[in-house]
């Protein structure tokens, strides 16, 4: 275990650099990459969150973009001018409104408790497919209930429809930054500064606590580990972590609605979360990697330049990305049937093992 | 007599625990041999092996072929084994358990063999065979053996469990099995004097080798085996 | 009076077809344990296949080809894709059949293109008198065939040595070999059997739709879910009745409440199972497994 924290920084450390350098090696970063890897970011985010719920705590859940889609639309109630009037109050918007973002990861938080206390009845695949039903019911609810939520049409987040990310700009301590660079930033620090509070908040009581329920309910609870407490902690946390992901989402997108927060988006989750591998923090970002760019794989025009040409042209038929994807996933799961994550437990524990005998 | 089962310095392992260190034994056509030990000697794990639940390295011959690697090779072959916790489908009916016997024979020569050991399943052939007792389930698992028409039988600790008084029927029928029909059957059981009643020879298992064998009269006579197994 | 009677009756076709296709999920998860995600596209997939048949074959000639060819497709999908990994964590599997989901999705695509495509009905589209109710005989040919098909299932499930040796399998895998069980053949044979099911779910739902397109099964497959979480995922008996109900639900709840509408329908009856599960967490039929803490 001795050697998890340096290795835990070293990595830290390899991915801060990275995307310190990104920006100023790609060419045409604001325009062609800075939003994508936003994106990667939000669904790192998104995946820690996961993680921690089924990783540490053994509970499933097939419904995480709902979570995400309450802090979205949180964000997007509490930014927009459509929203600020419904809550009363009139003051003006701003970019700099990202306070949003923790009152939405709060909203979304609460919302997991709230699920997760009549969860606790629930087990295993039953758990799974109940959120799996509130994902699946949210889009339409959301549709129905338009006074809040702007109905089919949703909500724009800075009130200007046309603003979109190119061409404006943003003051952050005195900088002005194009808008998408703001974005790469923002995501990227709020990534990884929940990276590391889940590395804390799991390396204490709270994740022996989780791991003790995940690997045998009844030894936890007779040893004096209370159940109840400890899987709606995790739910909640859990739902904290995609409701901030949520936000962001909304934030990049600038607008949302309710196919902005499709079922497919909770199906992604799950793809990513078994890309990184269950429990695993740091190899998310590999699951998050794969649901932005194989998903989307030669969708733009300049990917479709760097791909050879037959391969492009199978991509653009219809179905063919969906094919590939798929075919991807499964020989992806072959590989790695436990993740990166399992992949690099399996590297690490040789070394680990010779150096240190385990304390367990 | 020739051989009806023969090991040849069989070695099994569970991963990378090594269990049995090349075991020798023989059962005779129409013989009842035993297999005594203590716990963790490799009692069971030699009856897993005969069926290839295990995987094993040295020689098993069937009636002096090589026998198959895969259980269901092995029940198709002839061999019965009625497993430690009895293997019964609990979700099921007396009477789909006793299909599920004959499930390996080809043919099906109905229930009236099963029946004729143990009457009392033809009433209760309707009920689920979860709800049956420990003795009754035990029965079961026996009856179900025998709608194979197996050439041998393997038992893994039959008396596990059952109050004194089962225990003794279900011998008797063990017994009646091997003299009317001279069904050959290799038994493993911690009840030594029980085991050495009914058996004609016996091996002792130490720590995944042979430490003793004989008929079961020289077992009886020996020291060691008094005072280990038998307890006097 | 008679439009109630209707109403049921329609309900009750949409139900045959939730019903198909939750007896599948049924199936599957107590062969292999895992929910199978890719159950509705295989379903999609026989469905245009039938299609393809049916522009040269008559109705139920390539009715009947098709559960052939489901057959096999399920079979190898289990043989390809699940057996090489039948020792990995469960969300491993499960991650497998989304992959299955999306790739049979696009391959449908690939071959068959984006167009929507009609699939004509086997049963007349006049309705029939039946003291004084119309009713629909193509609701009433549905829930025939989804009934017979589940019939003929369960006589073979209970009548037969194979039937007898895939319950057998399901139940208890390493006794079954014992007997004489090849644990690994009922596998495949349980993925083709509810790929055969599928099958009668997507041919049965293609004609009620009107016309379709690679997608209509994703919305069947969440009521086929909720089906077989409302029956209790391990009882076959409870994925039927539970397709039944919920078609039955659903389509009165959409037709009489106001506020329900279209809209609705899906939200409310997934509501309708949340608070069954807080009642029965383990459906209304399935067995709870004994928990002490």
């Amino acid at each position: 275990m001795a050697l998890v924290w340096p290795a835990r920084l070293l990595g830290l450390g390899a991915v801060v650099a990275v995307l310190a350098l990104l920006p100023r090696t790609l060419e045409d970063f604001t325009n062609a990459y800075a939003s994508d890897l936003a994106f990667v970011a939000i669904y790192f985010t998104a995946l820690l969150g996961l993680s921690i719920l089924t990783g540490y705590s053994g509970q499933i859940s097939l419904g995480h973009g709902a979570f995400m889609a309450i802090g979205g639309y949180t964000t997007a109630i509490l930014m927009s001018e459509q929203g600020l009037r419904l809550a009363g109050h009139t003051f003006s918007s701003d970019l700099r409104d990202v306070y949003t973002i923790p009152i939405a990861g709060v909203v979304a938080g609460l919302a997991g408790l709230l699920f997760g206390l009549p969860a606790l009845r629930l087990t295993g695949l039953y758990l799974a497919l109940a959120t799996f039903a509130v994902a699946v019911a949210l889009p339409q609810v959301l549709r129905r209930f338009e006074t809040l939520t702007g109905g089919g049409t949703g909500i724009q987040l800075f009130g200007l429809p046309q603003l979109s990310g190119l061409g404006v700009e943003v003051n952050v301590f005195g900088r002005t930054l194009p808008f998408n660079d703001w974005l790469y930033y923002l995501c990227w620090s709020i990534a990884l500064a929940l990276l590391v509070a889940a590395w804390l908040l799991l390396r204490g009581r709270l994740g022996r606590a989780l791991r003790a329920v995940r690997d045998s309910e009844v030894a936890a609870a007779s040893s004096g580990v209370s159940l109840a407490r400890y899987k709606t902690l995790a739910f909640a946390i859990s739902a904290f972590y995609a409701g901030v992901a949520g936000s962001l989402f909304a934030i990049a997108t600038t607008f949302v609605n309710p196919d902005v927060f499709p079922i497919t988006l909770s199906i992604f989750l799950v793809i990513g979360a078994a890309i990184g591998g269950y429990g695993s923090l740091l190899p998310l970002l590999a699951g998050a990697l794969f649901v932005q760019y194989v998903r989307n794989l030669g969708d733009d025009a300049a990917d479709a330049g760097r791909l050879p040409g037959p391969v492009a042209e199978f991509l653009a038929r219809p179905g063919g990305r969906d094919l590939v994807f798929g075919a991807t996933l499964i020989v992806a799961m072959f590989l790695l049937p436990n993740g990166i994550g399992g992949l690099l437990r399996r590297a690490a524990e040789p070394l680990t093992s010779r150096l240190y005998t385990r304390a367990s | 007599m020739s051989a009806l089962l023969e090991l040849r310095d069989v070695h099994a392992r569970y991963g990378a625990v090594k269990v049995l260190h090349g075991v020798s034994l023989s059962v005779r056509e129409g013989e009842v041999v035993a297999l005594l030990g203590a716990n963790g000697a490799g009692k069971t794990t030699t009856l897993r092996t005969i069926s290839g639940m295990v995987k094993r390295s040295g020689e098993i011959l069937l009636a002096g072929r090589r026998i198959a690697s895969s259980p269901e090779g092995v029940a198709r072959a002839g061999v019965a084994h009625v497993p430690e916790g009895r293997g019964t489908f609990a979700e099921l009916s007396v009477r789909d358990n006793l299909r599920l016997g004959a499930y390996a024979a080809g043919r099906n020569g109905g229930f009236t063999r099963a029946y004729a050991y143990f009457p009392w399943l033809e009433e209760r052939a309707a009920q689920q065979a979860g709800t049956l007792s420990g003795g009754e389930q035990q029965m079961l698992a026996l009856a179900r053996a025998l709608m194979s028409h197996p050439r041998l039988l393997l038992l893994d600790e039959p008396s596990l469990g059952l109050a004194p008084r089962v225990v003794r029927e279900l011998f008797q029928i063990v017994r009646r099995l091997n003299e009317e029909e001279g069904l050959a059957v290799l038994v493993v059981e911690q009840n030594a004097s029980l085991a050495l009643d009914v058996a004609t020879r016996a091996y002792v298992l130490e720590t995944g080798r042979v430490a003793l064998e004989g008929s079961s009269d020289e077992l009886r006579a020996n020291d060691d085996v008094r005072r280990s197994y038998l307890g006097y | 009076m008679a439009d109630l009677l209707q109403q049921i009756v329609s309900g009750l076709a949409s139900g045959g077809i939730y019903a198909s296709l939750a007896l599948a999920l049924v199936l599957i998860y107590r062969a292999t344990r895992v929910v199978n995600f890719g159950q509705g596209e295989m379903a999609m997939f026989t469905t245009f296949v039938a299609w393809s048949l049916a522009n040269h074959l008559p109705y139920w000639a390539a009715f009947a080809l098709t559960l052939v060819i489901a057959f096999a497709g399920g079979a190898a999908l289990e043989l390809l894709l699940i057996r090489p990994i039948r020792d990995a964590p469960v969300l491993t599997v499960v991650t497998v059949t989304i992959g299955v989901l999306i790739g049979l999705n696009g391959l449908a695509r690939l071959i068959w293109g984006n167009e929507p495509r009609q699939l004509e009905s086997p049963f007349s589209t006049e309705p029939v008198r039946i003291g004084g109710v119309a009713f629909s005989l193509q609701d009433l040919g549905t829930i025939a065939v989804s009934l017979a098909i589940v019939a003929v299932l369960w006589l073979f499930f209970q009548r037969t040595k194979v039937g007898l040796g895939l319950r057998a399998a399901a139940l208890n895998p390493s006794a079954s070999r014992l007997v004489g069980v090849r644990v690994g053949a009922m596998l495949a044979l349980g993925w083709g059997l509810a790929a055969v099911l599928g099958a009668v779910a997507g041919l049965m739902a293609a004609p009620a739709l009107g016309s379709f397109d690679q997608n209509m099964m994703q919305p069947i497959l969440l009521y086929a879910f909720a089906a077989a979480i409302l029956g209790g995922i391990d009882s076959p008996l409870g994925a039927v009745v539970g397709g039944l109900g919920l078609g039955v639900i659903v389509n009165l709840l959409g037709t009489y409440v106001d506020v329900v509408g279209a809209e609705l329908r899906l939200p409310v009856a997934l509501l309708i199972i949340l608070v069954v599960l807080l009642v029965r967490p383990a459906g209304l039929f399935g067995r709870e497994a004994v928990r002490r803490v």
